[in-house]
């Protein structure tokens, strides 16, 4: 099996977004306003410099990134919920191409094999229309039946898919935290991880 | 049975939440070194899987610049995916986040064949400031001190 786990990469990815906003906001939102002249001076220039480079210059920029209450912003918040949108996404590929992979057994054993063709070929197409929920099931009921913590990282794996469907279609004060991403992350990684491994 | 077996309302999970941020706020007036108070608000509204609801947010304030926020407490909600409660902290550098964690409240998962915390570092019921993807560390007087000079610039102690 050439599978490999796509999440870390992702991982990554959401680690830089992340960083280059943190460091956006507090540079146009918390820089100090009250350095001596000649640093004033010396950080406006640098600051209309970076403004040049934005799409969203001055207030426009400063109400996306924090709210009155030197929150992150709604808009902030929501990238977040993108993130979860994209680790679930890899996580959910993921699981559909294993299973038309290790599906391939049906082709390489059952007899006649023209009937196998087309056995795996009703199965491959199948899976790309299974409920996330009953895959997860099955899992939960096969390879994460031996141990009580395997059957949690399932439920757990469940809970995301809830979550992930109250990010994409409901919470409008989009609530996503880092704790959230980072637990998302995690679960999601381990299983891949495990199925990996067996 | 555990406490994450244990139902409890919306509403019973909100009040547990603000009652610990209240505790949390009063613990941090006390470790604040002198030069330092805070300057709370009431009423900031928030909305998670529990529903709508108000929390207090707490500022950080040096004494004499009352208008420069050092650092603010801001009360994030309820986890959707693990119940527990969130504070962020930000500063002029950087934002941080903490849990309020609980024995039965732990999750853990199976590395290397064997059962293995999401968060190592647990040590008593407390909040924690989750230090890395891996990592929580249980909020002290002195940490909490480390936390302030992390998200902000460092603070000039005068005890």
């Amino acid at each position: 099996m050439n599978l490999s786990n796509p999440l870390p990469d992702t991982w990554r990815a959401i680690i830089i977004a992340e960083d280059a906003l943190k460091i956006t906001r507090k540079v146009i939102v918390r820089s100090p306003k009250h350095s001596n002249e000649e640093c004033c001076y010396a950080l406006q220039t640098f600051q209309s410099g970076l403004l040049k480079g934005t799409v969203y210059e001055g207030n426009h920029a400063l109400k996306l990134l924090e709210d009155e209450r030197a929150k992150p912003s709604i808009e902030h918040r929501k990238i977040k919920g993108l993130f979860v949108l994209e680790l679930w996404a890899n996580f959910e590929r993921f699981l559909r191409t294993y299973l038309q992979e290790k599906g391939l057994a049906l082709k390489q054993h059952v007899q006649p094999s023209i009937l196998a063709d087309a056995l795996y070929e009703h199965f491959q197409a199948n899976v790309e229309r299974w409920e996330p929920r009953d895959i997860l099931d099955f899992l939960k009921n096969s390879l994460f039946s031996t141990n009580p913590i395997l059957q949690q990282m399932i439920e757990d794996a469940k809970s995301i898919y809830t979550y992930r469907n109250w990010v994409a279609h409901a919470n409008p004060k989009k609530m996503n935290s880092g704790h959230e991403l980072k637990t998302t992350f995690k679960t999601l990684n381990d299983i891949i991880e495990i199925l990996l491994q067996t | 049975m555990t406490t994450r077996e244990v139902q409890q309302t919306p509403q019973e999970k909100q009040q547990l939440y603000l009652e610990k941020i209240n505790q949390f706020f009063e613990q941090i007036k006390e470790w604040l070194p002198n030069s330092f108070e805070t300057v709370r608000t009431e009423n900031s509204p928030i909305e998670d899987k529990t529903g709508e609801y108000q929390t207090p947010i707490l500022f950080i304030v040096k004494k004499d610049k009352p208008d420069d926020a050092v650092a603010d407490l801001l009360p994030e909600g309820i986890s959707f995916l693990t119940d527990d409660a969130l504070i962020e902290i930000h500063g002029a550098y950087d934002d941080e986040e903490m849990i309020y964690m609980q024995e039965n409240n732990q999750r853990y998962t199976i590395k290397n064949g064997g059962k293995c915390p999401m968060y190592q570092g647990f040590v008593q019921e407390g909040w924690y400031w989750i230090t890395d993807l891996n990592q929580i560390r249980l909020i002290t007087k002195d940490l909490f001190i480390d936390l302030l000079n992390r998200v902000s610039a460092p603070l000039e102690v005068s005890v």
